[in-house]
């Protein structure tokens, strides 16, 4: 586990006087500011960096599933790096326990009296390293803390500090000394996406600048906490229209009755695939949601929730991606004043 | 340059897909009046199908007028009382108080509110308009009965109409409708105007268009393909070779006018005995059917006075006679075979019937014998008749006392053709009396070059007996009875010559040489004028060449060696020469090469008719898709979802021009598509997407889209595509297919 540094003082960020949403143009530039500060660990996986971004402006959890050594860590210690507030990782193992990550009630000698030790899952970000190689009782662990904002130990209940975003990184379930990830859980991350080979030019140029050393020591935080709030409340504004809610509910009933799969897309994938699509509008630097943001973002929101029909069996993730792709295609994009008939 | 989809296909089994989102539904007072508008437009032109039953336009007039009352009734009752109950009641109700204005006012209460008497008018004027519809041959003069029917009929089917639009089934809008499309069908199948079936289906297509739910596109298309085939289909299912007569092929019928139809007659092939006669009189007899002597510059019309007399024993004096003149009585014996009709024929002036069975009445002004229910087919009765020899000098002193002219046998229209007056000077101006002037207008008529011809005045088409035909019948000097008889009696008239159409039987054949017994064809079917003379009475003419008998009393005074007078003894026959049809002068001699030209003409003209119907036929699609696009333009004017309005608009467009548009593109993929394509104004383009955009999902205060901004994009889009293209998508525009493939519904 370690800490972020917590100071900022030298990257010249500005005290905040307001606590509103802010400007879209006041957003953007610090959107940019987050993505571009990634962007020098990671190379050219601007979509991937996007992406992350916004389910953090969203206020969901991400979960990055790849190949061992493609980045996945980097980039969430990225993210949580470029913005200035409270950081923890949790590196899991088989044997983690529970209480590792939430934290335990001590005898305090002096007091007389149990005391809470916070986990490390208290912070505002929280980096879940190679989740699916800890039990599926530590991961549960998680569960409540994801949903719900909020810790229960000992019969205390203690509230996590806002925002709260888990990033959680795992390999491919077929990889040794792993344990799937219950569905509970998968569906509680807004998103999944997989970080991909880099291409030649930029594993080369990869190769180059860890010459000099880990990029992320170079990377200072670019915006405060206190900014951050500020802009998910900005996204918390943009304006979903009936058509597209609309459209999502459409396209969560068609995953539902789909012949290839068992499980379709839950309430709460609906839910969540409006959030980052507002988030995703707000970076393309407008307050309403088009349903091009939805069909962007209905593959990495909606694929991991997805369970394959046994009859047709053998699908791995691509597979349920592109089931999920060839759905959102087929359904209709209505216009307008269009509502649910 | 069909574009590719840039998303992938489908894959083969998709998910099923919802249902596509309803519209905002408009106003539902605006609708109403949109659907009126369809019905009244369905109803108009399915009642104009029956032009091929009724002669003129102002029928048409009077019931589409009803209609469109009863309809505007409805609907502002439904908008005002918004009762499903009252409404239809109060619609009701108007359609019977403006009957009642219509037609039977002078008995009404406040002209509106029917009484006995109004109810009695009504049955009165429906009685004589079935008799009328019974006794004419298609196509009818719009008596007034017969317009009154219609316009009850017209007010009942958009009440009807109303009533099924106000209980949400436009569907059930066909019922109604189809009882007047079928009406010409019933009359005369081989005469049904397809156009109007068509352009009724059309319409009641776009009725269901409208008023259908979103979710009934597949209802509505099969229920519109099974509207346009069965209409089109039903005139041939109906028992074919129904023909209007109660009697059979050749057989005649004679109405309530026959002057209107006695061309038609005449031109039928296959002549059969009509009725057969003998006589003690002098010479053989025309039997006359009725007088016409109401002239309107159109048609001749018969006086259907209200004194009538029954009782055949004995007839008054005829009108104008006054002792003076010389009269034999004579008799004869009539028998009526293949003739079906309400008037007796009768010789003139009648003095007595006997054995006529049935309610009978005469008028005294014409002598004329008529019933209202009994036919006269099949017949056998004596008549008594007077045979008149006025002396030519009683001819000659006898002039018009204005005072004791019958009522109306001088009028005419104001404005008379200047071929008609002049014409009666040039022959008649000099003659010394009234009578004289007569028998220069018969003689002038019965000389070359006039002709006697059946078919030049429909190949010319100036069939008729109105001002008009009369003009033009003395330009070409060709025509039948019915001409010569209008011509000579308007020219009279305008010699100051009281004049009335008779229309009846030429004498016929003689049975056997010298015999008393004659036959009398339906080709022997005539009509010639009657002038009438003080202290002589009617007298009958004959300017028709070659057909009937020139009546004695004017004889000496012509001495055309080719004209046959009034047979005496063994004289040649009086209606025939030797043709074996008894038809002198049918005019069967070649054609001269105007009547040819004339007739090539006509051809040419009825050519450029079925082009124009063909044209118009093959512009509905296009008319229905401008329909589409202007009701998509007054959307976004009126700020009615104009997103979607200027999207599926700009998507049909893209569909006319053969590019695929599915429903599944966002805006923004498919301008990405235009402009990868077009590259031309790809700045309106994207503006035009981002307006879209904002209009469609952006917060309800958007800015609104203009029109203008989608004619641009429009324009761009289409002329992206070459002129062919263009062509076809504005006559066959693929994208009205698209509405309604059931897999879009």
């Amino acid at each position: 586990m370690e800490r972020a540094p917590d100071s900022g003082e030298d990257v010249g960020i500005v005290a905040e006087t307001s606590t509103g949403p802010l400007s879209a143009a006041e957003f953007l530039l610090d959107a940019r500011a987050v993505m571009a500060a990634v962007e020098t660990v990671i190379d050219g996986k601007r979509d991937v960096i996007e992406l992350a971004t916004t389910v953090l402006l969203a206020e969901g959890h991400l979960l990055v599933e790849d190949v061992p050594g493609v980045g996945k860590t980097m980039l969430a210690r990225a993210l949580a790096r470029s913005v200035d507030c409270t950081v923890s990782r949790i590196q899991f193992t088989p044997d983690l326990l529970p209480s590792d990550i939430t934290g335990v009630s001590v005898y305090n000698q002096a007091t007389r009296d149990f005391e809470f030790k916070p986990g490390p899952v208290f912070a505002n970000i929280v980096i879940g390293d190679e989740i699916n190689r800890a039990s599926p009782k530590t991961q549960s662990a998680l569960l409540e803390s994801m949903e719900e904002h909020q810790v229960s130990v000992d019969g205390g209940t203690h509230t996590l500090p806002s925002p709260f975003t888990v990033i959680a990184t795992q390999n491919p379930v077929e990889m040794e000394g792993t344990y799937a990830l219950p569905e509970a859980q998968r569906d509680r991350f807004m998103a999944r996406i997989s970080m991909g080979y880099p291409d030649a030019a930029n594993e080369a140029a990869m190769l180059r600048q860890r010459e000099q050393g880990s990029p992320l020591d170079q990377l200072h935080p670019v915006v405060t906490i206190e900014r951050l709030r500020r802009m998910i409340l900005t996204v918390r504004d943009v304006f979903v229209s009936p058509a597209i809610e609309h459209y999502v509910v459409s396209i969560a009933a068609a995953t539902r009755v789909d012949r290839e799969l068992r499980l379709g897309a839950s309430p709460r994938a609906t839910l969540q695939l409006v959030r980052a699509a507002k988030a995703r509008a707000a970076l393309d630097g407008r307050d309403f949601v088009l349903p091009d943001d939805i069909d962007a973002l209905a593959v990495p929101v909606l694929a991991h929730r997805l369970m394959p029909a046994k009859s047709t069996g053998g699908y791995g993730r691509e597979a349920l991606a592109e089931i999920a792709a060839r759905i959102v295609q087929s359904t209709p994009v209505p216009l307008g004043a269009a509502g649910p008939a | 340059m069909a574009l590719t989809d840039v998303r992938r296909p489908a894959a083969p089994a998709p998910a099923p897909r919802p249902g596509r989102p309803a519209r905002r539904s408009r106003p539902a007072g605006d609708r109403r009046w949109v659907h009126a508008l369809l019905v009244w437009a369905a109803l108009a032109s399915a009642f104009a199908g029956l032009h091929v039953t009724l002669q003129g336009l102002s029928w048409w007039f009077v019931g589409a007028g009803y209609a469109a009352a009863a309809l505007v009734a409805g609907t502002a009752a439904r908008s005002l009382l918004r009762s499903a109950f009252w409404a239809p009641i109060a619609s009701f109700l108007v359609g019977i108080a403006l009957l009642t204005l219509g037609y039977a006012a002078d008995t009404a209460i406040l002209g509106v509110v029917p009484t006995l008497d109004s109810v009695a008018r009504f049955r009165e004027i429906a009685e004589s308009g079935f008799t009328a519809i019974v006794e004419q041959r298609v196509p009818a003069t719009p008596e007034l009965g017969i317009v009154m029917l219609l316009a009850v009929l017209m007010v009942f089917c958009a009440w009807l109409a109303d009533v099924l639009l106000a209980l949400r089934r436009p569907a059930l809008v066909a019922l109604p409708l189809a009882p007047l499309l079928l009406i010409p069908a019933a009359i005369r199948p081989e005469l049904t105007d397809g156009l109007w079936f068509v352009v009724t289906a059309v319409l009641y297509l776009a009725l269901l268009r409208v008023g259908a739910r979103p979710d009934s596109r597949r209802v509505v298309l099969a229920t519109g393909a099974a509207v346009v085939v069965g209409s089109l289909l039903l005139p041939y299912a109906l028992p074919a070779g129904r023909d209007d007569t109660p009697v059979r092929t050749g057989g005649l019928r004679a109405g309530v006018n026959p002057l209107v139809t006695l061309g038609d007659d005449l031109r039928r092939g296959a002549p059969t005995l009509a009725l057969s006669y003998t006589t003690s009189a002098s010479s053989p007899v025309y039997l006359r059917l009725t007088t016409l002597d109401n002239f309107t510059g159109q048609t001749w019309g018969p006086t259907l006075g209200t004194e009538r007399a029954s009782g055949l024993e004995a007839f008054p004096d005829p009108p104008g006679y006054g002792g003076a003149v010389n009269a034999t009585e004579a008799a004869v014996d009539v028998t009526v075979r293949d003739l079906s009709t309400h008037w007796l024929p009768l010789p003139y002036p009648t003095r007595s019937v006997e054995g006529a069975e049935g309610g009978w009445f005469w008028d005294p002004d014409s002598l004329a014998v008529r019933s209202v229910g009994d036919n006269a087919a099949g017949q056998s009765y004596t008549a008594t008749f007077a045979e008149l020899h006025p002396t030519f000098d009683q001819l000659r002193e006898s002039t018009p006392i204005r005072s004791r002219v019958p009522p109306g046998t001088l009028d005419l229209p104001e404005r008379i053709p200047e071929i008609i007056t002049t014409t009666a000077l040039e022959v008649a101006g000099d003659a010394a009396s009234p009578y004289e002037q007569a028998i220069a207008l018969q003689d002038h008529l019965r000389r070359s070059p006039f002709t006697y011809s059946e078919d030049t005045p429909v190949a010319q088409d100036f069939d008729g007996t109105g001002l008009d035909a009369i003009a033009v019948f003395l330009e070409v000097k060709s025509g039948y009875c019915v001409h010569y008889a209008s011509a000579m009696a308007v020219m009279a008239r305008s010699l100051g010559i009281p004049s009335r159409i008779a229309v009846g039987f030429q004498p016929g054949q003689r049975d056997v040489q010298r015999s008393p017994a004659f036959e009398v064809s339906t080709n022997d079917l005539h009509a010639w004028p009657e002038l009438y003379f003080e202290g002589i009475g009617w007298l009958r003419f004959e300017p028709t060449p070659g057909r009937g008998s020139i009546p004695q009393y004017g004889a000496d005074l012509i001495d055309d060696p080719r004209t046959p007078q009034d047979e005496s003894s063994a004289a040649p026959l009086p209606t025939s020469t030797a043709t074996p049809n008894a038809r002198g002068d049918r005019d069967e001699t070649p054609q001269t090469p105007e009547q040819l030209a004339a007739e090539q003409g006509g051809w040419a003209l009825a050519a450029l008719g079925v082009l124009a119907g063909a044209a118009l036929v093959a512009l509905i699609p296009a008319g229905f898709r401008t329909w589409v696009r202007l009701g998509r333009v007054r959307r976004m004017r009126r700020g009615r979802d104009p997103a979607t309005a200027a999207w599926e608009e700009v998507r049909d467009t893209a569909r006319d021009i053969g590019w695929s548009a599915p429903e599944s593109e966002t805006p923004r993929v498919f301008a990405e598509r235009l402009t990868r394509q077009i590259r031309v104004d790809n700045e309106a383009i994207g503006a035009f997407r981002g307006s879209v955009e904002s209009s469609a999902y952006g917060r309800p205060d958007a800015a609104v889209l203009s029109p203008e901004e989608l004619r641009v994009v429009r324009r761009v889009i289409l002329r992206s595509a070459g002129a062919r293209t263009r062509l076809r998508a504005f006559l066959l525009p693929p994208s009205l297919l698209y509405r309604w493939r059931p897999d879009d519904a």
